[in-house]
């Protein structure tokens, strides 16, 4: 088979940019756009943000990838990643950002004027999220923030305008906590070796149980922002269903963060993420 | 044989010579001494330190977004988020002095009370 190679290629990319994570990011930004227009999106615009988001979250990995390859070489649990065993080149590394880059901000040219203008914003912190774990423990905090643009960018597409933007705050914050314990549970895996390089984490700084809380307080305020957001703009009684159902898939997070972190990283916030957007559909 | 003279104070002979944490801690005294001479006043000092370090920290953020409202497209983002980093760092630096000349004021008028103690 002659295209075995290219084949095995693009699976060390997708792999790379770690194509599965995109559960996170793409209901929450069609959770984002649902809110803002009330319906959901024509196929243009549903093409257009895909390819957008595509481009942002490859940006995102990518750069992530890059900045941290010194570090990851050293770490045990991701010393097999593509640019440590030098399954790719650094450079191939910058080429796939740049072109996802600029898909990224030609499909925001395309969608209007307010998304090119603001493209740029959520760049600048995906460029920052990598190096605050080497200056301060609240560095989750950081991929929070740079995560939760997904849901305001995807309102923005929507509305093609920065009136009434506020609408989208408590599925903002919602983000915001939510990322920001997702990933402290997700940084419990590195405690000892965070520790060991002298890298800045809430499990490295407190102790993997102390973290863990942290994460639950931030999830029990997430759910909370859910709420609040299903109280003053969706009350239907579907929605409240799903809104149950987030707040076990929680609860059911936090019973086996501990013992099973990667199970309760991935598998079950890849869920929420479309309970979330599922509740909103249900609500609008 | 004469006795060697004893240059120790009177309040501390027949005690062990002093620690290194005595010794650091009474050469911080002197230092933060000599130099709160030219501090301001110690509230308007540590007042004035803790706004800027606040008005650094919100810098880059605010002006990211100036910048990406009043410049071009993307350029105008990425100079607002270089220009207020460069700006940020700088406030934030300057507030931490100011709050430590505040501190040294403060410590300059607590040290009478706190030696004696210490010694």
């Amino acid at each position: 088979m002659e295209y075995a190679p290219d084949l095995r290629r693009l699976y060390v990319y997708a792999s790379f940019v770690k194509l599965e994570h995109a559960v996170f990011s793409l209901p929450a930004i069609f959770a984002g756009a649902l809110l803002g227009m009330r319906e959901w999106p024509p196929l243009r615009l549903t093409l257009l943000m895909l390819t957008a988001a595509a481009g942002a979250r490859t940006v995102a990995m990518g750069l992530n990838r890059l900045v941290d390859v010194a570090i990851d070489a050293r770490n045990p649990r991701t010393r097999n990643r593509e640019l440590p065993r030098a399954a790719m080149q650094p450079r191939e590394a910058w080429w796939i950002v740049v072109i996802a880059c600029g898909g990224y901000v030609a499909a925001a040219a395309a969608i209007a004027p307010i998304c090119l203008r603001l493209s740029a914003i959520p760049v600048v912190l995906f460029f920052v999220y990598p190096y605050l774990k080497r200056v301060t423990a609240f560095a989750h905090l950081g991929l929070g923030v740079a995560w939760s643009m997904g849901p305001v960018a995807g309102w923005i597409a929507a509305a093609q305008s920065l009136s009434g933007v506020t609408e989208v705050a408590w599925l903002w914050l919602f983000s915001v906590l939510w990322v920001t314990g997702f990933d402290i549970i997700y940084a419990t895996m590195d405690e000892a070796f965070d520790r060991e390089a002298g890298l800045h984490s809430l499990p490295a700084r407190l102790g993997k149980q102390p973290a863990l809380r942290m994460a639950a307080l931030l999830h029990a305020a997430a759910f909370g922002a859910l709420c609040l957001l299903w109280y003053k703009q969706l009350y239907t009684d579907i929605s409240l269903v799903w809104l149950a159902a987030i707040g076990a898939l929680f609860l059911w997070q936090h019973l086996v963060a501990a013992r099973r972190p990667e199970f309760a990283f991935f598998k079950l916030n890849g869920a929420i993420g479309f309970l979330v957007l599922g509740f909103i559909a249900m609500g609008v | 044989m004469t006795q060697k003279p004893c240059l120790r104070p009177a309040s501390l002979r027949g005690r062990q010579a002093h620690t290194v944490t005595e010794k650091i801690l009474c050469g911080s005294v002197a230092i933060l001494w000599f130099c709160g001479a030219t501090a301001q006043p110690a509230e308007a000092s540590i007042i004035g330190g803790i706004q800027k370090v606040i008005a650094g920290v919100l810098q880059p953020p605010l002006s990211t977004l100036v910048g990406t409202f009043s410049g071009p497209p993307i350029l105008g983002t990425l100079l607002g988020a270089v220009n207020g980093t460069f700006r940020g760092v700088g406030l934030v630096a300057g507030g931490a002095l100011e709050l430590a000349m505040g501190g040294v004021a403060v410590a300059k008028a607590a040290a009478p009370f706190f030696l004696p103690f210490l010694l």
